[in-house]
């Protein structure tokens, strides 16, 4: 199935989802939201989202070591290269 | 025995190819592993070619194939030119610019052998894996363009642009007759058509050492063709 196939399976399943709850009486508050409940969907999918994102960078780890470890490869590489009549240019 | 295929693409890489061929060659020496590297050099004019052949003579010809091409092609086709020379059960693609450490090898495979994996992918994003060389506006950038990706393609993998991976040499075959994008987008769509075809996916955490030599550049070129790729890949 296509990802857009998908993406409007969801779309269709949430709008049958949402006019389903106009067969029932809400009590307040819950009946004055209805009407904006896609928007408010909207508005929470946006925020889990960018809390994602703060979340995703904050946790990105840093690697220092693996720069030092690469240098020191290099390194070794380059000697042992030297060795058997390689010469790398700096 | 398994033998393992590293696919190369090469332009002007004169410096950087002999370094991360031994580096290879060290870490499939020391887990006794059968390998080649098959070097797809796009007719580089500072002397990438005899650098090859030169390490063809240290290393036989047998574990340094070099395949040119007379130009510039991209790296979907060198993919697919290198394809047709590995002898390999297993091939991997990595950059030849130290920003994926060879060391990483035994872990793909002992996690390919363990799940029997179609693909392997090194992930900066999960676990234990990272970057350096990356200040809060690029991680910003990254880690925002691959939440999008994940969110609308529902790939199901952290990391979608990654270009470190292990493939079952036949699943990279179904994957390349297929894929039509370039650049970021060509990683992503591999990933996508993999997951079309219920391809199982592992994951193993890398340190992802960004641009050792000069600094990484992201346009709103890039930005725009990102999203545009994305979109694109939507409806595949």
């Amino acid at each position: 199935m296509q990802r857009i196939q998908k993406i409007v399976l969801y779309y269709v399943s949430l709008t049958i989802l949402y006019r389903l709850t106009y067969l029932f009486d809400l009590d307040e508050p819950w009946s004055t939201l209805r009407p904006y409940t896609p928007y408010l969907f909207i508005l929470a999918f946006g925020a889990h989202l960018g809390v994602t994102l703060l979340y995703n960078v904050a946790t990105t780890h840093d690697k220092p070591q693996a720069y030092v470890d690469l240098v020191n490869d290099i390194k070794e590489a380059q000697d042992a290269l030297k060795a058997k009549g390689l010469v790398i240019e700096e | 025995m398994s033998k393992y295929s590293v696919l190369l693409p090469t332009y002007n890489e004169k410096r950087n190819l002999p370094i991360i061929t031994y580096l290879i060659a060290r870490t499939f020496e020391q887990a006794n592993l059968t390998w080649e590297i098959v070097v797809i050099d796009d007719a580089s004019p500072d002397g990438t070619q005899e650098v090859a052949k030169d390490l063809q003579k240290i290393y036989g010809e047998d574990k340094i194939l070099l395949k040119p091409r007379s130009g510039k092609l991209g790296l979907g086709t060198a993919y697919i030119h290198g394809l047709n020379f590995a002898t390999g059960d297993f091939v991997i693609i990595m950059d030849a610019d130290f920003s994926h450490h060879p060391k990483y090898l035994p872990d793909f495979i002992k996690l390919q052998k363990e799940g029997n994996y179609d693909i392997v992918l090194g992930t900066r994003y999960a676990k234990d894996g990272g970057v350096y060389g990356w200040n809060l506006k690029r991680k910003l950038i990254s880690r925002g363009a691959n939440l999008l990706a994940s969110t609308v393609l529902g790939t199901g993998v952290s990391d979608v642009t990654g270009s470190f991976r292990l493939y079952k040499k036949q699943v990279l075959e179904t994957l390349m007759k297929e894929v039509t994008s370039k650049g970021y987008v060509f990683q992503m769509e591999m990933i996508a058509r993999a997951r079309q075809h219920e391809y199982t996916i592992g994951e193993v955490p890398i340190a992802f050492v960004d641009r050792l030599y000069g600094e990484s550049k992201l346009g709103m070129d890039d930005i725009i063709g990102y999203l545009k790729g994305v979109l694109s890949l939507v409806f595949i």
